[in-house]
């Protein structure tokens, strides 16, 4: 089994240098990003959970490119190495507003990085999602385009 | 017995032969490449000795070492050591290993000893005693694995005792005496007998203390909190009437006999080298609670009476698996399911939920996060989802029964664990079953654990959902909506047209600049007024989250810095207009304060000042302000600029504050309230005060003495004086 403050299989497309520069900072990085909330989570939410690992430093809503609305993911940064190291333990596949979050390293926060990068202005995720999520607007984007139309017919 | 062994042989021979088939293309290369791989699996094999039925690889695991023991013995040693450290109840299995070994190879029996040894002198001297104790369990084994003599064992413990200087050296006795206590009393019993001896005298002269009061998670209950030296020795006393006949312990070399009484004994001829001299960190007293009564477990199953040795023996294993996985949670617990699925016929799932919990609210303080706990239960929860939701909804009622007596420092932790667990299982309860406890008084601990309870569920969730989720008859306990109140809308309040023209200015995305240049302007109104107003403002526009609020601080962080720098009663006002505008968000409070300080804007003694000011004193009773002030303790140890020394001076000088203030507060309460048994307001300062002074032991420790003197001139407020003497005496 491996251990659970280890590097996911994930690497960000945009980083902006070498692989090993991206897993360098992976590796001694204080910052977190946190999937799969609720659009409807909070800010505040978020800061209880994080809270209860350590002194959390600055919590970033993931917005809708467009709308400016929260669209299911945050990046939360500790002062220390040792407190993120916390909430990857104890709070990555737990709840909160009632759905499994993940969370997983981040290289560390860079403006533009807070907005959704699908082509509607979400999270690519729930441009292909077929299955219904309450908490991140219906179906997916392209399924929901698809069905619209029907919709607009009844 | 005889036909037992032989199935068990066949067994391992059995396994053996399926390894062999199925390792082979594994482990040809190995033969020619180095011995690396081969050091790979027996640290494997260790490993898996350490697994239930684990014993069956033990042949196979010498046959290994075998071939290579002649050149690898360190690290085989190396190896045996840390998979010691690691699973230190399974010390049975590695002394028949050593054992096995030893029949083949009498000069790796010695080096083994001397190395065990030379670790064992090491962890004694550097105050090491959880590695100490677990060497001492594998020497004890070793007699039994018939490597070491008996007599030499005895003598070890006898001069370990003689350096008793502390409770440790007598723990470390009591540990491991009972494993060879059985050898002992067959061949060496006017020895064995000594040894107890003085083992009593010992207890009875020992100063169990008074301070232990303090650490009591009930200061009135019927269950059992036992001193664990005090626990263990009568546990000991009880195997004596069993006549030392250990039936939970696993025993791996009574399988191996015929091999094992071949083999040749060794002796330890050294003492101890036990520094005398140097300052050695010695474990803290603690008390070991109990949970559940034999009534409360299930009919087909049962545990081991208290003070049956085997109970500590259980206790020994389920914490063994919590010391070395509590961080892999997932692993951890599957690890605990293994234990007691091995063991269908024992409580074990019980005995785990009431560790956990008595473990993660222990005095002074737990050895890991309560979130930390939390994450194990709800691992074990979807792992066993028909026996341990059960259970802990069982200790859940059993700890509420009991909130009355219960110290406020393990209060907290339960409502912060509870709100945590809920949110992890749709805050589905029985509300009902807690009905009476709206009939209580509001400051009554069971009214005010629903209360607090709530009041974190709602952080984690939101008010809505809390109102939804709780039963009709629950309204008086709800959470008031936290939403802002931002005064200045009622225009006939002074300072109101400062606020519309501060509105106006800053909605339109004005400099800073500009609103200095309006607070100047308004010169009709003083300071405080305007700091009021401008606080309010800022609160009142960045309502919408914490980044919106922030970003608005952030924005006029110079306009704050002018009227914040130096001035303690400005700073005051700004605390006073975020508590004005979010009067029912405790999480706002905190989290702004806490901002404020990281921004240097206030001080964190001015926090203090704030928190015990006379205004606030009805919210004293409630968790959040405490919380405050250990956030501004958290602040001045982690942010504040400065060389130690200053850092030091700060945090002393911090501390004292609050308990000076706290010392004026309980006074003043004490001059005007009802007696002590119904005065509920000062049960939940004074029990808060003690939770801060517990939770900076090592801070506190250096400057204990001033405490007294702060607390001298209180001498009316009795338990004020009696909690700070039983707290000295403790940290002492």
């Amino acid at each position: 089994m491996s251990s659970s403050v280890e590097l996911s299989s994930y690497r960000d497309q945009h980083f902006k240098g070498s692989r090993s520069e991206q897993e360098r900072s992976l590796r001694d990085s204080c910052t977190l990003y946190v999937g799969n909330l609720s659009f409807y989570t909070t800010e505040e939410q978020i800061h209880e959970l994080f809270g209860r690992c350590g002194d959390v430093r600055i919590i970033i809503m993931g917005l809708d490119k467009y709308k400016k609305t929260p669209c299911g993911f945050c990046f939360v940064e500790y002062y220390t190495r040792d407190e993120a190291e916390a909430a990857m333990r104890f709070v990555n596949g737990t709840r909160l507003d009632d759905r499994l979050i993940r969370v997983d390293w981040d290289a560390g926060f860079i403006e533009g990085r807070q907005y959704g990068r699908g082509k509607t202005g979400g999270q690519v995720r729930d441009e292909y999602r077929t299955d219904y999520d309450a908490g991140r607007g219906g179906y997916g984007k392209l399924l929901s385009q698809k069905i619209a139309p029907n919709t607009d017919n009844r | 017995m005889n036909q037992y062994r032989r199935l068990r042989d066949e067994s391992s021979e059995e396994q053996c032969a399926l390894e062999l088939e199925q390792g082979h293309a594994r482990k040809q290369p190995r033969r020619s490449n180095n011995a690396k791989e081969t050091l790979v699996s027996i640290e494997q094999l260790l490993q898996k000795l350490s697994e239930p039925n684990g014993e069956s690889c033990l042949t196979e695991l010498s046959c290994e070492v075998n071939g290579l023991l002649p050149r690898h013995k360190m690290e085989i040693l190396r190896l045996l050591v840390q998979s010691l450290q690691l699973h230190p109840m399974q010390c049975g299995a590695y002394a028949t290993f050593v054992g096995l070994l030893n029949v083949c190879d009498f000069e790796f029996g010695a080096d083994c000893l001397s190395c065990l040894r030379q670790q064992l002198w090491q962890a004694l001297e550097a105050g090491e005693w959880q590695q100490a104790r677990n060497l001492l369990l594998l020497l004890a084994e070793l007699v039994n694995a018939n490597v070491l003599t008996a007599s030499s064992m005895l003598q070890l413990l006898n001069a370990l005792l003689d350096a008793a200087q502390h409770d440790c050296y007598a723990w470390l006795v009591l540990s491991s005496l009972p494993l060879l206590a059985r050898e002992l009393y067959e061949k060496l019993e006017s020895g064995l007998q000594a040894l107890l001896k003085r083992l009593s005298v010992y207890m009875k002269q020992r100063c169990s203390g008074v301070q232990l009061q303090l650490l009591r998670i009930w200061t009135l209950s019927e269950r059992a909190q036992h001193d664990y030296l005090e626990l263990l020795w009568q546990q000991v006393l009880q195997l004596q009437g069993q006549h030392w006949m250990l039936q939970q312990l696993r025993r791996p070399y009574t399988n191996f006999d015929g091999t094992l009484s071949s083999a040749l004994q060794h002796q330890l001829t050294e003492r101890p080298a036990v520094a005398a001299t140097r300052q050695l960190r010695y474990a803290r007293a603690h008390l070991v609670a109990r949970l559940f009564a034999p009534a409360d477990l299930p009919l087909s199953q049962q545990l081991p009476a208290e003070l049956h040795f085997e109970r500590h023996l259980i206790d020994c294993h389920i914490l063994e698996i919590l010391q070395s996985q509590h961080l892999e949670r997932k692993r951890c617990a599957a690890l605990l399911c293994a234990y007691s699925a091995a063991h269908p016929q024992l409580a074990l799932p019980h005995c785990i939920v009431e560790l956990l919990l008595l473990q993660m609210l222990q005095l002074p303080a737990a050895p890991y996060p309560t979130i930390n706990y939390g994450v194990i239960l709800i691992e074990l929860c979807k792992l066993q989802p028909h026996s341990f939701p059960h259970i802990i909804v069982q200790a859940v009622d059993l700890i509420f029964a009991q909130l009355p007596s219960m110290s406020v420092a393990c209060f907290d932790r339960f409502v912060d664990w509870f709100s945590h667990h809920l949110s992890n299982f749709r805050y589905q309860w029985n509300w009902l079953d807690w009905q009476q406890c709206i009939h209580f008084h509001q400051l009554h601990p069971c009214a005010m654990f629903v209360r607090e309870l709530l009041k974190k569920c709602m952080r984690l969730s939101y008010h809505q959902h809390v109102v939804q989720m709780m039963p009709a008859a629950f309204a008086p306990l709800l959470p008031v909506a936290p939403v802002p109140d931002f005064k200045y809308i009622d225009e006939r309040l002074p300072g109101a047209q400062l606020a519309k023209q501060l509105l106006d200015v800053i909605r339109s995305k004005c400099t800073v600049e500009v609103v200095g240049g309006l607070l100047e302007a308004a010169t009709e109104l003083p300071e405080e007024l305007k700091i009021n107003v401008l606080m309010q403002t800022l609160l009142h526009l960045g309502c919408k989250s914490f980044t919106h609020v922030f970003c608005l601080f952030t924005k006029f962080h110079a306009v704050l810095k002018l009227l914040a720098a130096g001035n303690e009663l400005n700073q005051l006002a700004m605390l006073q207009a975020i508590f004005e505008l979010w009067t029912n968000n405790e999480q706002l409070k905190t989290v702004l304060a806490e901002r404020l300080m990281k921004m240097r804007l206030i001080k964190p003694n001015i926090v203090v000042r704030f928190v015990f000011s006379s205004a606030l004193k009805p919210e004293l009773s409630k968790l959040y302000l405490w919380e405050l002030l250990n956030v501004s303790i958290r602040y001045t140890k982690q942010h504040l600029q400065g060389s130690e020394q200053q850092l030091t001076e700060q945090l002393e000088c911090l501390l004292l504050g609050i308990v000076q203030h706290a010392a004026v507060a309980l006074a003043k309460q004490q001059a005007v309230a009802a007696p002590a048994e119904t005065d509920y307001w000062s049960h939940w300062v004074l029990g808060r005060l003690q939770g801060i002074l517990f939770a900076h032991v090592e801070l506190v420790r250096p400057f204990g003495d001033k405490l007294n003197k702060i607390v001298s001139d209180f001498e009316h407020c009795k338990r004020l004086l009696k909690m700070i003497e039983n707290y000295l005496a403790y940290i002492k």
